[in-house]
């Protein structure tokens, strides 16, 4: 139905990009238009990119909004295990009234590895800084859902998803590290996510 | 103005500008973590078996990377567009030249489902709707085929050609876009700029209306040879 004979001067790359971001007025808008019109090359650069770009966006947006609904879930699952904390000694009146150790009870764990959204292959290993001498922790890895697939005890900042834990090629999960020091106070890393 | 960074992002400055190799890479390492997601993405869409996307994303790589970077040094950011979009374009022209260097296909030869060519099904819808009405005398059994059809396919394609000609350039973009290449009514709007699909379907029955007229004006008076 054409032919690029028609057509014999594309236009630069950096104008088909202006032309999909609607950047393009007035006279140099309708010369590529005219241009499109009659080179099939062309309109195949700005249709494929404009379906691709629009693809990306959408699956940009499915990315922000899912590792939402996972931090609200593996925070309502927090709490609840907060709720259930056992023997936690109170402190003294002084303790209160000074504020004693309030910045560094409040202080959350942090975390090395993976980092938030980071893809994650097969014997996955988390990772966080000790923080306290002596502490335990307590590791728990959820579903979007907020299911908690696996969960361990451990003293040490680090350890290893066994291959038996079923998760699910390209899903996202979500974990978390709490830590209860000798002194009966506890601590977490706050939700983290990363993709299978 | 854009955001400077989205149209000359500090990697790609740091990349282009780096004096040492050690520098160079580093700015291409951030550069590549930055964008990889849409680079795979862009392979992914074009090279859709999963042997071929990883070829096609090797291949992108290294065809950025080669001559010093020449195709990213190329870019010239006038400011009206994002780094990304320039970038995307240039990555899916580097796919599907790899798809039809290793499956021998035209860039521009989609197929639906059917292996039917997209266009040529396209332009059969647009010959249907300029007929007006399907006439069933049209419909001819292929034994008894009249031996000058061939001949009287051209004329009319060549009195179609003619037509389109006429038409103002945006009109033949919304014909080409939707009877060539097959976007959806939707996909036309965010092209060109219109508010909604509805008014591609306005502007479509309006051209095909003319078309119609423009074609009986020349004795066309259906879709058939």
């Amino acid at each position: 139905m054409e032919s690029h004979e028609a057509a014999p001067r594309h236009p630069p790359t950096e104008q088909l990009a202006a032309f999909l971001e609607r950047r393009l007025l007035g006279s140099e808008r309708q010369v590529l238009i005219e241009h499109l019109a009659d080179c099939a090359e062309c309109r195949h650069d700005v249709t494929t990119t404009s379906r691709v770009l629009s693809s990306a966006r959408a699956s940009r947006r499915r990315r922000l909004i899912q590792p939402i609904v996972g931090v609200i879930a593996a925070s309502l699952v927090f709490v609840l295990v907060s709720r259930v904390q056992p023997n936690r000694p109170d402190r003294t009146g002084d303790e209160r009234s000074q504020g004693v150790n309030e910045p560094d009870a409040m202080t959350p764990i942090v975390i090395v590895s993976p980092a938030n959204g980071a893809a994650s292959g097969r014997n996955t290993v988390l990772m966080w800084r000790a923080d306290a001498p002596s502490a335990l922790y307590k590791v728990a890895v959820l579903d979007s859902t907020g299911t908690v697939k696996w969960s361990e005890r451990t003293t040490d900042t680090s350890v290893v998803i066994p291959d038996s834990v079923p998760l699910s090629a390209g899903a996202t999960y979500y974990w978390t590290v709490d830590a209860l020091r000798q002194d009966g106070r506890a601590t977490t890393s706050g939700a983290h996510w990363f993709t299978r | 103005m854009r955001d400077a960074s989205d149209v000359f992002p500090d990697d790609l400055r740091a990349l282009l500008e780096a004096q040492e190799r050690a520098d160079r890479e580093a700015a291409w390492t951030r550069l590549l973590s930055r964008h990889n997601p849409l680079l795979l993405h862009v392979t992914k869409s074009v090279a859709r078996r999963s042997e071929d996307s990883m070829d096609a994303y090797a291949m992108v790589l290294e065809e950025l990377r080669a001559d010093d970077f020449r195709r990213l040094r190329a870019y010239d950011a006038d400011g009206r567009s994002k780094f990304t979009t320039w970038l995307v374009i240039v990555v899916q022209r580097l796919c599907f030249d790899f798809v039809r260097r290793r499956y021998g296909r035209h860039r521009g030869d989609a197929t639906n489902g059917n292996g039917q060519s997209v266009a040529a099904v396209s332009r059969r819808h647009l010959h249907d709707l300029l007929s007006g009405t399907i006439d069933l005398a049209s419909i001819v059994d292929e034994h008894g085929k009249e031996l000058d059809a061939p001949i009287r396919e051209q004329e009319l394609q060549a009195h179609l050609e003619r037509a389109l000609g006429e038409l103002g350039a945006e009109d033949r973009l919304i014909v080409k876009l939707r009877f060539e290449d097959g976007l959806t009514a939707r996909e036309i709007a965010n092209l060109i700029g219109l508010s909604t699909q509805f008014h591609v379907y306005r502007r479509l029955s309006a051209i095909t209306d003319s078309l119609r007229q423009r074609l009986a004006e020349r004795g066309v008076d259906g879709s058939a040879p």
